[in-house]
């Protein structure tokens, strides 16, 4: 091995990666060349030096982490998502209210019987006289003007829901409440429904949907705060099972209240 | 099909990641905010090193995640995740470097002093700030900050190897896949740039100047 090829292999030299049969020769060489020992110490302290830096790995703020994901969260309400999931959140809400004006004074003006059967249906089912039927209330004629995208959306939200809720319904007597929760009202909302109904019925809140932007230990924290203030209220924490997850597009948390007598 | 399989699997198996990034892929919000959590520290010291100045490396720190977020799914898993975020820390810094050389906020001077005053400040610790070696005894801070410039002021290519292998303490395959290149390039770039500081830095090699 001649002195420049010596020095092509000083960093694996240095870094351990020569064969036993190169370290020799290497070696070897060094111990007759003291020209080479000098430049292979040069090294030697280059490397020595670039370790020690290594290891003094620069600190970043201590907010890094809340500031990256307060800018995605930023992302994506400048870029329209947000708004997208507050329409889709406020076409919900109007399924609330819809529901809500329809059927809460129906339940309460039931008196001693206090039986409600109510079958939701897919959109546009007709009513039947002697079973309560609710028409899906989200089309455009109904609701609001909103675009077809975002009308189907929600629809197809609501449909697959609504599935689950109807055979859940054909099983038992019961109620069933879907609550977006898009800021403190709903929460008001929520406590003030639990209170109609927290005697006499079975109460169980489920969040059956989340997405990204909501702080779900919040969302559970909240929860909890309405188990306590409502005794023999169920309340399910799902979680981060990804089932529950609405995928690209969703509308905030929304809770599913089930009521039954 | 086999073959795709197959590749998934080897992916599963050669990623730690892998179940990580499938679930931000799903728009699972916890699945991404521990990405960033892990990978944070990390993607900030990559661009700390590249850009040298604390500011542009936390800013660039946020553009990276923001970035990874927006193209998580167009992600295939061909490489380990960490291997595409190193891929587009880089990417990132270089495009930062060239913006500021450009806007002239960036000249060698601006570098320099940066680098020298980052010793401090932007790295939140003094020398010798580790346990007690006689590696440090060695060190002064005058041979800290001037490899620091020294390697700030190396070619691109030869800058990012050095990097990478002596500062982030990549693996040469690992830098291999981050670059692209062949490992054999990338030994011959790592030789070529110590080549380069060890001519610079001679004095302080050989023990004038500490």
């Amino acid at each position: 091995m001649r002195k420049e090829e010596l020095l092509e292999k000083v960093d694996l030299y240095l870094e351990g990666e020569l064969s036993e049969k190169e370290m020799t020769e290497f070696e070897k060489l060094l111990n007759s060349c003291p020209e080479c020992r000098e430049e292979v110490e040069k090294y030697r302290k280059l490397l020595m030096i670039t370790r020690v830096i290594a290891r003094k790995k620069p600190l970043p703020p201590p907010d890094l982490k809340t500031k990256i994901l307060n800018q995605i969260e930023a992302e994506l309400s400048s870029n329209g998502r947000f708004i997208f999931l507050k329409l889709a959140a406020l076409t919900l809400s109007l399924v609330i209210v819809v529901f809500g004006i329809t059927y809460i004074p129906a339940i309460l003006n039931q008196g001693g019987e206090r039986r409600v059967t109510t079958t939701l249906t897919d959109a546009g089912s007709s009513h039947s006289s002697g079973k309560r039927t609710v028409q899906n209330p989200l089309t455009a004629e109904n609701v609001m003007q909103v675009s077809p995208e975002i009308l189907k959306l929600a629809n197809d939200q609501f449909v697959s829901y609504t599935s689950e809720v109807q055979k859940r319904l054909n099983q038992t007597s019961s109620y069933t409440y879907i609550v977006p929760i898009t800021s403190s009202e709903s929460w008001k909302k929520v406590a003030k429904f639990l209170r109609l109904y927290r005697n006499g019925y079975r109460v169980a809140v489920k969040p059956i949907i989340r997405d990204r932007r909501s702080n779900y230990r919040d969302v559970i924290a909240t929860l909890n705060r309405v188990k306590e203030e409502n005794p023999g209220v169920t309340v399910e924490d799902v979680s981060f099972n990804p089932s529950y997850s609405a995928g690209n597009y969703n509308a905030g948390v929304i809770l599913q209240i089930s009521v039954q007598r | 099909m086999n073959g795709e399989l197959i590749e998934l699997t080897i992916n599963r198996l050669n990623d730690p990641d892998f179940e990580l990034v499938n679930a931000a892929k799903r728009g699972e919000e916890e699945a991404f905010t521990m990405l960033v959590e892990k990978y944070s520290h990390q993607v900030f010291s990559l661009s700390m090193r590249m850009l040298n100045d604390y500011g542009e490396a936390e800013d660039l720190t946020q553009e990276v995640f923001l970035k990874v977020f927006k193209n998580i799914k167009r992600f295939k898993g061909k490489s380990k995740f960490s291997t595409w975020l190193y891929q587009i820390t880089l990417n990132a810094a270089i495009n930062r470097i060239n913006y500021l050389k450009k806007r002239r906020h960036y000249d060698s001077d601006s570098v320099n002093q940066t680098s020298a005053r980052g010793n401090d400040e932007n790295y939140g610790v003094d020398l010798p700030d580790l346990s007690p070696s006689s590696e440090d005894e060695v060190i002064g801070r005058e041979t800290y900050t001037k490899i620091l410039e020294e390697i700030n002021s190396l070619p691109e290519e030869f800058r990012v190897v050095i990097v990478l292998r002596d500062l982030e303490e990549k693996s040469y395959q690992e830098i291999a896949e981050i670059l692209n290149i062949p490992e054999g390039t990338v030994k011959s770039r790592i030789h070529r740039a110590r080549e380069i500081l060890k001519k610079k830095l001679e004095p302080y090699l050989t023990g004038e100047k500490k």
